[in-house]
């Protein structure tokens, strides 16, 4: 009979016996095994590569795109893309999650429920085409062809270009960009007579002044400006300066950082000429037989923008400012920089007329390592509109945004008086507006007001493929394709030193029920009749490519890249192309790029490059580069905020993805919570400490944000990122932060009605909360 | 009661053993793999590697089983490779014409079971094996290359591995030990 203790005994036995077989160690790796199922398993199937080019925000980068059984999984930088030489950017890079993301638009939408609501109902493609279409004609029928609007937010391209025609030909001066770089263009037309590209050749400067761009988080081309940082600290180790009112991170990578005064980089620059000019330091050819102007230029600079003048205005000793222009001088091939942030921070007109009038006094206009200027295939394709009678009376109608008009004559958009105008009738009412890739209910300073000309428009057409905030004002949503489903022209990108062309192509069928809407424009302008169809005569927007691209075959300049260059610029380029068929199959994989294009000539009325500019003095403005402060002081508000940009946070049409969210510092957002940099010395003025909840004051609006402490930030200046606070898209992303746009203050250059949001008067005031005074 | 008998003996002791020690080896070990804790498959098509590498055939290895230009390695080839040849039967096996009705012919792609399926959360590359540490096929895969019947896939019900190749990272490193390999988290690690 078993015992109690023969059958311990069993028991005893049969755990040993257990230890000598397999049983432990197999349910021990078994265990292993299963803790696998929690690894994220990457989706089976055919692997593939294929190539595109993300054109998303300021990006331009040529991307490898690997593909299981036909479905994108990852986005690399191609090595075959010239200008980022297989780099790529944060935002490219996630750009999958807003292809598959939530926020996508299925299809085309009928706004059903109040403006502003968010809405809609699903419509038929053809009828939401017939809707449009027979508006426009109904319109253009009764004269009021110019009470359209359409507003372009990529602002470059063939796509731009198509728009800009639509309009021409169908009898509106409504074309509208956001955001835009007026003070640019307008500058380089003044000074040297070109309407075209203007391009940095940065990676042969020896010597780099950046008056506050943020050259490495986003100015520019991102992918460019990465690997021009590697080939200027690897080869000719150029020295980098860098003007700022904060440390950027840009600022940290430069040789040299000094903090200035915000909205005061125009003084600086003066008084870098004043030294140069005063020593005799100028680039005496160049002045003697190539410019214009130098002499009042030069009395102008001699008598007003003295070191110490320049010391009190901006905050930089007058030593540096000597300095700093001695080693200018004496470089080989310096360099001046504008743009703020990204370089979508406006400047004046004469601020960039001063930084410029640098690069003249150095000649280091038209040359390697200089300012150089050419024509883009974008600029030069388009054959002239045929106008009918519609079109040319529309000609002699002012805009709805004042531009081009007796008031502002000089510039071409001024984005922020459409809002204004619309909302408080100022001009006539506006019919239709039509939105492409472009949030204005985000990001143009006080989306309100936009929200509230948007609600006085009767029909709102956007083409987003998100439901952004401009979506939900909007009464008819056409969604674009997403870049990976779709035929793209790849242009020249701002401030590249050399003209590109490439071709994007579909590497993705549609996942939703959307349309090009370069075909949408062609398709409309087609249902119109008349001169409208003879200007826009391509049948589709991957025919208009075909004809860009033979265009340039027909051009006999430049290359398709095939392989890896690592020098672009340097590379003597000859066509590699025997017919355009063999162009078109080569853009598949590669592109055309010149380094080696003809630079324009001054076309100025002098023939010249203008120091002092002929063409203001006719509009007797004034026509010297000059320093105007844009903000005066207040009592009320004894800080001064200012607006900076970051890589991580992309801050126009398209929002951030979730990965760049994930990837913000704590001291940009913790929560849903913005933090505002201040120096030490600025909060233990006001009595505040790291993480402090503090209310936010401008003239124009408050937030609740708190307060990070950062020593790379002036004293007397607030810093707040750009690019937060959306109302719209999805958890990642709605409710995190504020906007900044809703509390800068706008501030117009008078001569041109260029409008800046450089500087706000502000103020913090500490949140007292009962128990916990702050949660950090 | 004596104090031997009182004591029992060591009779119960060696029956838990054996007893134990018989069930352990039986229902644990991969070498009966019998349920419950392993199950088997047949591959869906058998395939015969002899045959194909035969003279009459006249495949090698790498006609199937090669290196991309990239690098990656192909693995196990696709229906499209079957195709090549397979499109109309070849001889008079019903194992062939079966394959042809339920693949070749309705363009379905043919649900391997792969002896060698490892853990995800690794990295696995064949080039740095095969060229650089010149291993040989078969130190991982055996014979099966030249088999004229593919054995029976054995798997564990429990963590749905197939047993006779899976690793744990014990058996990765002792290879990398004994070939003196790189042994940092991210060589293998994702």
């Amino acid at each position: 009979m078993l015992t109690r203790r023969g059958f311990l005994q069993f028991i005893v036995g049969g755990a040993i016996g257990t230890l000598f077989s397999p049983l432990p160690w197999r349910m021990a790796d078994e265990l292993a095994l299963c803790t696998q199922w929690w690894t994220p398993q990457g989706p089976k199937g055919r692997e593939s590569w294929d190539y595109s080019w993300c054109q998303l925000g300021s990006d331009v980068v040529g991307l490898k795109v690997r593909k299981i059984d036909g479905r994108i999984v990852k986005l690399e930088g191609s090595p075959l893309d010239p200008i980022g030489r297989g780099g790529i950017s944060p935002l490219s890079a996630s750009s999958l999650q807003l292809f598959y993301g939530p926020t996508r638009i299925r299809g085309a939408k009928k706004r059903v429920g109040q403006k502003g609501k968010g809405k809609f109902e699903d419509i038929e493609w053809s009828s939401a085409l017939k809707m449009l279409t027979s508006k426009l004609k109904e319109l253009r029928e009764t004269g009021q062809s110019h009470t359209v609007v359409c507003i372009d937010g990529r602002g470059r391209g063939i796509m731009s270009g198509l728009i800009r025609r639509f309009c021409r030909a169908y009898g509106t001066p409504n074309y509208i960009q956001i955001p835009s770089d007026e003070a640019t263009p307008l500058a380089i037309r003044l000074m040297q007579g070109h309407q075209g590209r203007v391009g940095f050749d940065i990676e042969r400067a020896d010597y780099i002044l950046s008056f506050g761009s943020q050259l490495f988080e986003g100015w520019g081309t991102p992918v460019r400006m990465m690997a021009a940082y590697r080939c200027l600290k690897e080869g000719q180790q150029t020295k980098i300066v860098q003007f700022e009112p904060r440390l950027s991170e840009t600022a940290a990578k430069a040789d040299e950082w000094l903090p200035i005064k915000p909205g005061t980089e125009a003084a600086l620059a003066l008084g870098l000429a004043y030294v140069i000019i005063k020593e005799g330091l100028y680039n005496k050819a160049f002045i003697e037989e190539r410019s214009f102007g130098f002499d009042a230029f030069k009395d102008m600079v001699l008598e007003r923008y003295k070191p110490e003048a320049v010391e009190d205005i901006t905050g930089i000793a007058k030593e540096d400012i000597l300095r700093i222009a001695h080693e200018f001088a004496k470089a080989k091939r310096p360099i001046a920089v504008w743009g703020r942030g990204k370089g979508d921070i406006p400047s004046g007109l004469y601020e960039v007329m001063a930084i410029h009038s640098l690069n003249a006094l150095m000649g280091n206009i038209n040359r390697g390592g200089g300012v150089v200027s050419f024509k883009d295939i974008s600029d030069t394709f388009w054959p002239e509109v045929p106008l009918d009678e519609v079109a040319k009376n529309a000609q002699n109608i002012e805009r709805i945004d004042d531009a081009g008009t007796e008031r502002y004559p000089l510039v071409t958009n001024l984005a922020h008086r459409f809002a204004e105008n619309i909302s408080s009738d100022r001009h006539y009412p506006v019919n239709v507006l039509m939105i492409f890739e472009a949030n204005p209910c985000y990001c143009l300073p006080h989306p309100e007001i936009m929200e509230k000309a948007l609600k006085k428009i009767p029909l709102v057409v956007n083409f987003s493929s998100f439901m952004d905030e401009t979506s939900l004002f909007s009464d008819l949503i056409l969604p674009n394709h997403f870049y990976l489903e779709a035929w793209e022209d790849v242009t020249t990108p701002p401030y590249l030193q050399y003209p590109i062309f490439g071709v994007s192509r579909p590497v993705s069928r549609p996942l939703y029920k959307t349309q090009h809407t370069g075909d949408i424009f062609l398709k409309v302008a087609q249902g119109i009749g008349g001169a409208v169809a003879s200007a826009l005569p391509w049948g589709d927007f991957k025919t208009l490519l075909k004809d860009v691209a033979k265009r340039v075959y027909e051009t006999r300049e430049g290359t398709i890249i095939e392989n890896p260059i690592s020098r672009p610029w340097e590379i003597k380029a000859s066509p590699n192309y025997g017919s355009p068929d063999e162009m078109w199959e080569k853009l598949g994989k590669g592109i055309w790029f010149n380094p080696n294009v003809k630079f324009e000539d001054f076309k100025t009325p002098t023939g010249k490059f203008e120091f002092y500019s002929k063409k203001l003095e006719d509009l007797k403005l004034p026509a010297l580069p000059q320093f105007v402060p844009w903000e005066e002081g207040h009592s009320e508000f004894p800080l001064t905020l200012i607006p900076y940009e970051k890589l991580m946070i992309a801050n126009d049409y398209i929002a951030n993805p979730p990965y760049m969210m994930k990837a913000l510092e704590e001291t940009v957002l913790k929560h849903n919570d913005i933090f505002v940099e201040i120096h030490p010395f600025t909060a233990t003025h006001l009595g505040v400490n790291e993480g402090d909840l503090v209310l936010l004051k401008t003239p124009f609006g408050s937030a609740r944000v708190r307060v990070h402490l950062y020593e790379g930030m002036m004293p007397g200046v607030v810093g707040i990122p750009l690019g937060l606070g959306h109302k719209a898209y999805d958890e990642y992303l709605k409710g995190k932060g504020i906007n900044a746009y809703n509390i800068v203050a706008v501030r117009e250059e008078k001569a041109t009605g260029i409008a800046t949001w450089v500087v706000t008067p502000a103020n913090l005031i500490k949140i007292k909360r009962k128990g916990h005074e702050t949660r950090a | 009661m004596s104090e031997e008998e009182k004591k029992g003996g060591w009779g119960a002791f060696i029956l838990g053993f054996i007893l134990a020690f018989l069930v352990g080896w039986y229902f644990f070990s991969n070498w009966f793999a019998v349920p419950p804790l392993y199950g088997k498959l047949e591959q869906p098509v058998a395939f015969d590697h002899v045959k194909h590498t035969s003279e009459d055939v006249g495949c090698s290895c790498e006609d199937c089983h090669y290196f991309r230009d990239d690098g990656t390695w192909s693995g196990v080839p696709r229906l499209e490779k079957c195709i090549e040849c397979h499109e109309e039967p070849q001889g008079e096996s019903p194992e062939e014409r079966k394959f042809i009705e339920e693949y070749v012919e309705p363009g379905k792609e043919i649900p391997w079971l792969i002896y060698s399926r490892q853990p995800k959360n690794v990295f696995f590359s064949h080039v740095a094996h095969i060229k650089i540490a010149n291993m040989r096929c078969e130190e991982c895969h055996g014979k099966l290359g030249h088999t004229r019947k593919p054995p029976v896939y054995v798997y564990s019900r429990v963590s749905r591995y197939p047993q006779h190749t899976v690793m744990v990272m014990e058996e990765c490193i002792d290879c990398h030990n004994k070939h003196k390999a790189k042994k940092y988290c991210f060589t293998c690690h994702k």
